[in-house]
Parts: structure tokens; sequence; C-alpha cells
């Protein structure tokens, strides 16, 4: 066995102490498994926020779009880097303090309660999960590939122990399991990224000469306007890419979840410093190690092993070990997060909410983990058998989302106005739109991205239809008091607070 | 400068300094959020004995006004 194998093993074994550990305070009743208690500090809130949301794409997609685009390819890194911030200093509080007040354990019934109809969850609840479901399995491939590289197992049995550890420790601890080892795997990400970018840039005589390398390749590479130069540069893709990883993440329930289980509201803030110096300093290296792979290994066959190579090449033994522990991490952190979420949806969105509105607490939470199992069932399958380039099922999965999803997030915060009607038009008007988009091939045709069409369909539908059924469908006096509060800074009065005040401790109507 | 156009290095440390702008304005103008962690007793912030779960017995008094 190579030193690399052992690392990960050591790895694994780590990762699951840390599930073991959090199951004697994470599991006592739904808040524990699915908010952690909301007992989580800045630190843990701001990078298990960013590794949630980085995923294997950054190791295998980013590696790859540089490998190809040169660096155009960081048009998304420039996007990326705001991500965090944007979404802490705009959702961040809000999100945390209003969710309180009306006693929303998920993301999703965050939206049902502000926007009180079943039809929200209804409809949330399966566009949520079935963009999860894809970007889990991009998360599985990319673990399957990671392990096949550095320990020579067959993809088929390397995918099997990437996604069973996943499981394992998801399947213990529930949120606290899933945040600690999300904040663990962001720290070693950071390292062992930080660690291949100093390789290569050794390996490459300096960035300087590295780039002068690769201009001598194609000087296009060296632009920001892709390889075929500045005239065929589609403005369109440029904005989408600078959209779909920075508001895009306002729109993803298993990163939002994370303002949920915040301790205060104001962790929000102190978190917003972490998150943008943990993007500075992890976000370029990937992209750049990408790019002077067209210097180190000119030949590559697949491009979306990279950054792999590129370790595996620039690094010492015992180096590889380490840093592989922190890409596995980077993959490992983002599955666990879609996989909670995913077991969420089901147990609490759909199954408690649709079918069976008397399950204890841990009946919840069991249905939260064999939907777990079952999910990385089929996605174990998936991968195993025909498996798609995880760049593009992550960007297509987080565009989805973030169409579905930014406005209607957004204007739960902030806009009184913003109504049922309005937000399931929202909803669909984005999903539809992005899809739509995307599959039709509208995208070369228009040089639009699909996320820059879905965020401007689903905003114009929350404007446009929240503001035409106002008379019809006011927004109900118990959220607009629940707004009112959330715009001051301040404690929560006491009659505001879960339990203590009938129309905020029940929000789910009778006859809905 | 470091082997690049002049626009790619405008563009990959511009916009990171923007948003790193952005982050200390807002790390600014959010300092009196403290005030708000007055509210530190966790049992009393989440309902019913702190577990923060919505009370299953208690009915709504206000319709939506959604499409339910």
């Amino acid at each position: 066995m190579n030193i690399e194998t052992w690392f990960l093993i050591i790895y694994f074994i780590a990762m699951a102490g840390i599930g073991m550990w959090t199951l004697k305070i994470g599991t006592k009743n739904s808040e524990g498994f699915l908010l952690g208690g909301r007992s989580l500090g800045p630190a843990v809130t701001a990078l298990r926020l960013q590794s949630s949301s980085m995923s294997g794409y950054m190791f295998l997609g980013a590696g790859s779009l540089a490998y190809t685009k040169g660096y155009f390819s960081l048009w998304y890194a420039m996007g990326d880097i705001g991500g965090g911030v944007l979404n802490l200093s705009i959702l961040g509080r809000r999100m945390r303090k209003l969710s309180q007040i009306l006693g929303s354990l998920t993301s999703i019934e965050y939206l049902e309660h502000r926007y009180p109809s079943k039809w929200i969850r209804a409809i949330a609840a399966p566009i949520a999960l079935f963009c999860i479901f894809f970007y889990v399995l991009a998360q599985f491939i990319a673990g399957g590939r990671g392990l096949e590289m550095v320990t020579g197992v067959p993809y088929g049995w390397a995918l099997f122990i990437a996604v069973g550890v996943i499981v394992f420790y998801t399947f213990l601890g529930g949120y606290l399991a899933v945040a600690y080892t999300d904040f663990v795997q962001a720290i070693i990400m950071l390292i062992g990224m930080v660690w291949i970018l100093i390789g290569t840039l050794q390996a490459v005589g300096g960035w300087t000469a590295g780039n002068q390398a690769v201009g001598e390749i194609n000087p296009n590479l060296l632009t920001m306007w892709g390889p075929d130069g500045y005239d065929s540069v589609q403005w369109g893709v440029i904005i989408g890419a600078v959209l779909v990883f920075s508001i895009g993440y306002m729109g993803w329930p298993h990163v939002n979840v994370s303002h949920m289980a915040m301790k205060k509201p104001s962790v929000a803030r102190a978190a917003s410093m972490y998150a943008t110096g943990f993007n500075l300093l992890f976000i370029p290296a990937p992209y750049i190690v990408g790019i002077m792979a067209l210097v180190i290994l000119p030949t590559l066959d697949n491009p979306e092993l990279a950054v792999f190579a590129v370790a595996d090449t620039v690094l010492p033994d015992f180096a590889v070990g380490i840093v592989m522990a922190g890409i596995m991490a980077a993959i490992m952190s983002t599955a666990d997060a879609l996989l909670l979420q995913s077991g969420t949806i089901a147990s609490q969105d759909l199954m408690q909410r649709f079918f069976f509105r008397n399950l204890s607490d841990r009946q919840s939470v069991w249905v939260s983990r064999i939907t777990v199992l079952l999910l990385a069932a089929i996605g174990y399958l998936v991968a195993v058998n025909d498996p798609p380039a995880v760049a593009e099922v992550v960007i297509f999965s987080t565009t989805v989302l973030g169409a579905a999803f930014v406005p209607v997030y957004i204007a739960a915060a902030w806009w009184k106005k913003a109504n049922v009607p309005g937000a399931i038009a929202s909803m669909l008007l984005g999903t539809v739109s992005s899809v739509v988009w995307q599959l039709a091939g509208l995208v070369d045709v228009t040089g639009v991205d699909p996320m820059g069409i879905g965020i401007v369909c689903s905003t114009v539908g929350i404007i446009v239809v929240s503001l035409a059924t106002q008379k019809s469908h006011p927004v109900p006096e118990h959220v607009v008091a629940a707004l009112t509060e959330t715009d001051k800074i301040g404690p929560i009065p006491a009659h505001m607070l879960t339990g203590q005040n009938d129309a905020l401790a029940a929000q789910v109507p009778k006859n809905a | 400068m470091f082997g690049l156009p002049a626009v790619t290095v405008a563009v990959i440390f511009g916009i990171p300094a923007i948003w790193v702008i952005y982050t200390v304005v807002f790390v600014f103008l959010s300092r009196h959020w403290s005030a708000e962690d007055i509210e530190g007793d966790d049992s009393s912030l989440s309902g019913p004995e702190g577990t923060g779960l919505v009370d299953p017995s208690i009915q709504p008094r206000t319709e939506n006004g959604g499409l339910a």
C-alpha cells in the first residue's frame, strides 16, 4: 500500500471519528439533527458554508476549464470569491432571525413559513431534491476518480469506498457531524490546494515564467477572452460565469441552511471575514494549477484530471497523500452536506409535511437517514455505469438551483410584498427558463448563459406577480410582523418567539 | 506584469479587491449587530424547553394569503 493510501485511510478514520463524537450531541431531536442545535460560531459557519459549496468541482471542473480555456476560466473564480460574503451579508442575519421567529428547521420549510402555502413546499422540495441529486452525483464521480488515481483501485471499487465513507458519517451525527467535518475539511482543502499551487509554480520556474510558457502554446490563453481571442467572446456567458458562483449561492438550500444553524444572527458578520479570507487563498489556486498543467503535462488525455495529475507529478509522495486527502475533503464535504439536505427535504419537507404529520423526532431522523442511504445507492449505480462530466453536471444543477431560488430567498428576507403567487411564479419561471435554455442549446445561439436568463425570469416573476396579486393574496399579518421585527437590530421580543405566539408557532395553514 | 496582458491582471486582481472592500464595508456597517447578542440564552430563543420545535398541537389563527 502506498503512502498516499495510508494518508487517506487516516483521514477517513478521523472524519468518521468526528461523526461518532457528534453522535452524542447531534441527534437528540430534529433541531439537533437538522440544525446542530443552532449552535455554530463564525469560523465553523463560514468554512462549512464555503467547503460545502466548493466541492469536487474545484479539483476536477476548475482544473479542466483552466486547462482548456486558460485565464478565461477565472471568470468563475471572480464571482466565487465574493459568494460567501454576499450570501452572509444579504441573507445571513435576516434568515437566521426570521427562521427562528417562524420556527423553521429546514431551508425549504422556511420558504413555506414565509410564503404560507403547501404549494411552496410542494414545488420547492422536488426542484431542490432533483438538482441536489445531480450535484451529489458529481461529487461521487469526483470522489471515485480521485481514489482510483491515488490508490490504483478500479473505479467501481473506489467509488464504492468513497460513497460508503461519505454516507457513514452523514448517517451518524446529522448536521453537527457535517458542519464539523466540513470545518476540518475546509482547512485540509486549503492546505492541500496551496501546497499544490506552490509545487506547481516551483515546477514551472515561477508564475511569470509559467505564463510565458503558456503564451507560447497560445497567447489567447493568457487573456480573459478564451482560447479563440476577443472576437469570439460571449459577454452573456461571462456574466453568467460570474453570477453562477456569486449570487447563485443564495439559492442553494444546502448552503442557506448554514444561516439557520448560526448561534446568533450577528455570527454572519464575523463569518463574512473568514469566508472572504478563505476564498482569496483557495479559489484561484486550482485554476492557476490547471493553466500551468498545460506546461507541465501538455498531452493530458483527460483535462478533468489536471489538478490530480499535476499534484502527482510535482509533489513528493508524502505530500501527495496529504494533498489527496485535501481533494477528497472538498469532494466529501459537499457530498455530505448535499446528502443531509436531501434527507431533510425527504423527511421534513415531504414525508412529514404531506404524508405522516405525526412523525416523532426520532422517526423523522430515521426517514432522513434512509433517504440518505437510498440516494447514495441510486447515485452509486448511476455513477458507476455511465458517469457524466463533473463540471457540466455541477454547473447545470447549481445554475437551476440559483435560478429557481435566489429571488425567493432574497425577497423572503427583504421584501414585505413578496407573496405566495409571486414566489411560485418565480420558482417555476426560474427552473423552466434555465432548463429549457440549456437543453435547447440556446447558450451557443444567443451567447447568454442559462443562469443569467433564469435569474432575470425568476426575478421578474416574483416582482410582477406579487404586485399584481397583492389584493387577492395579501401577505399574512403575522409574516409582515415577523419581517418588521427582522428589520430591527435587537433581541426578539418574547411574544414573537415560537411557542408563545399561536400564529407564528403553527405556520401550516389549517386547510393547506 | 507576471507575463500577463494588462486586462487580465486588472481583472484577476481588481475584482478580488472589490470583494475585499465589500467585506470591509459590510463589517464596518454591521458593527452595531452585536446589540442582537443580548438574546444569548438559547433556552429563551427556541420555544418550549429550548427545543426550537413547533408545537404540533397549536393550531394557527391566521389563514395564509396564498393559494392553499
